[in-house]
């Protein structure tokens, strides 16, 4: 299978010419697992970005420093920190507002009701720029609210209301709230109501940053605006304890350790992987690379006793965690079960990693097999690093059309490429059932029904099959001498369809196979993959068009980042944290 | 009042909005970037799509354009009064094609509007290494930004930093653009004098389209009368600080985008991710 260079350089750069053909030939074929399901099944990995973020932000010490943060008894305020990223200075302003009594899920149709709103400023704004941005985001009507290309993005997001209270209330009263509660319910107190960077409203476009400015990353703008607004949970509760009794406890760093953000993404997730093909193309060449390496491994001594310690923290992490709903996984219970058995499964045979790999896959479903996958990945940290430099510069393509190559030679990209897209039958309507399109209410991305509902003119582009099976017929139309840039002229709407069969000619794991607007498929699936890519532990789908998790549980908090420390936070539990406060004063 | 947008803002509702003006998802996708380049180079763009919207909306919903080969290196194309936006692309690609192939070519096109994109499509077949010459002469009723030239020959150079433009008005600089197209390309002495040509007839507007695959153009060209336009940087300081656009457009924009946005219904927000099912 063919690799990218710099892949290709650094695989051999680990295990010679030679090793390298082996590691190769563990690559999974992209026709068994680019699905939907399988996909859904794959968890967060080494490099993930959340993680790959953190690492950065660990390696580099990273200072997070609270300037000022003010609020009333009912959380009305605002804050101020300074962050020394690497050799870049960030700044954040956030705006704390009085809680309105209204559970906000984070939708893009609640438009600005939030409960809080921060901006992310590069470099330190004067006093009048953050009079400014704080007017902005004060804003009641989104059409109107707009910020400066100084700011990488705002982080709006919302209150989880009961136990928000719950951890207020027990400071007031002066002991540390309950780690039980807070880990029924997924350990967070805002929730992410969607960052608005990339130039939305006015902010900084991607392409404009510094070269080597860590938010240049894909992700890492968005992710590290979580971060802040982890930050900000523990600050104003803090706050608005103490503003409600100046004797109020004040979080402990192990519980607030673990309260992460929640996070809940819907369908429009799916077309952005079909929009953007060459992103999923690289996450996956990355994560497939890491996970043949690990299983072309010997199985040893030491390598199965890290191993076993993951699985250890995995098993202990599942059979803590409680999700909302586990009608389309497999029950965090059953997969802690798994694990242990498969820890059982340790020495008892087999030469290298891919054949326990192929043990557990042949006797386990999917997800079970998925964790384990991961957790592989883990015990060759090295090599899981070395490559994941391949995630940023691979994602940047240049998407333009190659206008001389011949019609012959498109269609043998299409025969040797596409072949499970061109047989793909779609004559019956259930294959054609549903579209996506922006409602009115803020431009929510919905599912609709083709016939019934209306907009169908205007839908996102989330059929690939379909257009691939127009570009082979019109193709077919034209002599095998004939240029694309002729075809082009002829029909310029097919020009988006030709440059991406051209410019994924080569890479593997390039599109998704299977089919988004059948009547059957679920978004879930294709979410719960994305938010694994995004560095979710642990995913619940709420509906088949509707996935909640938690980001960040477990990161360093700021002091411990600006001291250094282990950049291993994975599988944090709150059981940890009940037990180090019994042997603790409030 | 003038706010300042992202070009990525521009990509990302300017693609919606050229949907809500009737152009399928293909063509929207790849005009886009072009109107947003142009934007941010000479502004104003937005602004000309605002007060042509009835003709940019008719144009989506014309004839597909018809191209005719005049020679092996020569095409002709029949916009069937297209925007640029739509058929300017895929006569770079023609030109490209041509260039890659036999070292030049030439496309002029036809009955078409929205000249304030040629500058945009030059730009692209020098960041193939093509070098780009436009020569056009926009008509006097085609609109178009303030202070942008009414005819003109531009050179695009490709460029490590983004491509090098050179801008001539005068008959000397069309000279120095006929010598050394036809240093290079004699077979297209004939269609250079005929582009020349139509830049002093008044009546539709004229495009024509030099290719030339020769890294040594820039040696070749006397530039004494043109002026250097530094489109190219503009472009980077867009992306760093935002490009200045009129409110009222800007909200157009906006505005346009939310045409292809279905009204709510109890159904609808059925079909939204929060709930059950």
């Amino acid at each position: 299978m063919w690799l990218p260079a710099p892949l290709k350089a650094i695989l051999e750069s680990f295990v010679g010419i030679e090793g390298s053909r082996d590691v190769l030939d563990r690559l999974r074929d992209p026709g068994e697992i680019m699905n939907g399901p399988r996909m859904g099944a794959m968890k967060s990995m080494r490099m993930s970005f959340a993680q790959l973020l953190a690492r950065r932000m660990i390696d580099e010490r990273w200072a997070i420093k609270r300037q000022w943060f003010e609020c009333d008894e009912e959380g009305d305020g605002r804050g101020f920190y300074i962050i020394e990223a690497g050799e870049f200075v960030l700044s954040y302003v956030v705006r704390c507002f009085r809680w309105d009594g209204i559970e906000k899920v984070g939708r893009r149709s609640d438009g600005v009701k939030r409960d809080m709103f921060g901006a992310i400023f590069l470099g330190i704004p004067d006093e009048s720029r953050i009079a400014r941005e704080f007017a902005s985001i004060e804003g009641t009507d989104v059409d109107s609210m707009r910020t400066e290309a100084d700011v990488t993005g705002w982080t709006p997001a919302s209150r989880s209301a009961r136990f928000f209270d719950h951890v207020v209330d027990s400071l007031v009263a002066g002991v540390q709230p309950d780690p039980a509660i807070l880990s029924a319910g997924a350990g967070y107190l805002l929730r992410n109501g969607g960052y608005l960077g990339s130039g939305r409203q006015g902010s900084v476009s991607i392409a404009g940053l510094p070269d080597g400015h860590p938010f240049r990353h894909p992700y890492f703008g968005d992710l590290f605006g979580l971060v802040m607004v982890r930050q900000v949970s523990i600050d104003l509760v803090n706050a608005i304890a103490a503003a409600r009794n100046p004797r109020a406890a004040k979080l402990a760093p192990d519980i607030a350790r673990n309260l992460g953000v929640g996070n809940s993404s819907g369908q429009g997730m799916c077309v952005a992987l079909q929009r953007w093909p060459e992103w999923v193309a690289t996450w996956m060449a990355v994560r497939e690379l890491a996970l043949a390496f690990a299983t072309s491994r010997p199985i040893d001594d030491a390598s199965t006793l890290r191993l076993s310690g993951l699985l250890d923290r995995a098993v202990a992490y599942f059979s803590s965690i409680e999700l909302p709903c586990e009608d389309y996984v497999v029950p965090a219970k059953t997969l802690s079960c798994n694990l242990a058995q498969i820890k059982a499964m340790l020495g008892t045979g087999g030469r290298t990693w891919g054949e326990f790999a192929d043990r557990v896959d042949s006797a386990y479903d999917a997800e079970t097999a998925e964790q384990l996958n991961s957790l592989l990945v883990e015990v060759y940290p090295d090599f899981a690093d070395a490559i994941s430099a391949y995630i940023q510069t691979g994602a940047i393509r240049d998407r333009d059309l190659t206008p001389e190559m011949s019609v012959g030679e498109l269609r043998d990209i299409l025969r040797r490429n596409y072949d499970w897209a061109l047989r793909y039958d779609m004559r019956q309507s259930k294959t054609r059932q549903h579209f996506w399109y922006h409602s009115i209410d803020n431009g929510e991305q919905r599912r609709g029904e083709r016939i019934i509902d209306p907009h169908e003119e205007f839908e996102s582009f989330i059929d690939h099959i379909g257009l691939i099976q127009r570009l082979a017929c019109v193709l077919i139309s034209y002599d095998d001498a004939i240029s694309v840039a002729e075809v082009v002229a002829d029909e310029p709407d097919l020009s988006y369809g030709i440059a991406r069969v051209q410019y994924l000619a080569n890479d593997a794991y390039a599109e998704i196979r299977d089919n988004l607007i059948h009547r059957d498929f679920l978004p879930a699936h294709l979410i719960r993959f994305f938010l694994g890519i995004l560095g979710i532990e642990s995913t619940s789908p709420l509906s088949i068009r509707y996935v909640r998790g938690v980001f960040f549980q477990g990161l360093p908090l700021p002091e411990e980042l600006a001291a250094g420390c282990d950049d291993d936070w994975k599988f944090q539990i709150f059981d940890e944290s009940r037990d180090k406060l019994r042997g603790s004063a409030a | 009042m003038t706010v300042s947008a992202a070009m990525s803002e521009i990509v990302r509702v300017g693609g919606w909005a050229l949907r809500g003006l009737g152009y399928q998802f293909g063509v929207a996708e790849r005009g886009i970037p072009f109107i947003a380049w142009a934007e941010a180079a000479h502004g104003q763009v937005i602004r000309s799509l605002r007060l042509t919207e009835e003709s940019t909306t008719a144009s989506a919903r014309r004839p597909a354009p018809q191209r005719r080969l005049e020679s092996e290196t020569s095409w002709l194309v029949d916009g069937h009064d297209k925007h640029l936006l739509e058929i300017g692309p895929p006569a770079i690609d023609l030109l490209t094609m041509g260039s890659r192939k036999s070292g030049y070519s030439s496309v002029r096109i036809s009955n078409m509007f929205g000249l304030f994109l040629v500058p945009a499509l030059c730009s692209v077949a020098a960041r193939r290494k093509i070098v780009a010459i436009a020569i056009y002469r926009s008509a006097d009723d085609e609109q178009g930004p303030d202070g942008f030239l009414r005819s003109a020959a531009i050179v695009a150079l490709p460029a490590s930093a983004g491509p090098a433009f050179l801008v001539g008005t005068t008959s000397r600089s069309e000279d120095a653009i006929e010598t050394a197209i036809t240093d290079v390309a004699p077979a297209l002495a004939d269609t250079v004098r005929a582009a020349r040509a139509q830049l002093k007839e008044r009546g539709a507007n004229s495009l024509h389209f030099f290719g030339l695959n020769d890294d040594n153009f820039s040696d070749r060209i006397d530039n004494g009368d043109f002026r250097v336009v530094d489109y190219s940087q503009r472009v980077l300081e867009a992306y760093r600080r935002g490009v200045p656009v009129d409110d009222q457009d800007l909200t157009y924009l906006y505005n346009v985008e939310k045409r292809t946005w279905a009204p709510t219904s109890e159904r609808s927000r059925s079909q939204a991710g929060y709930g059950k099912f």
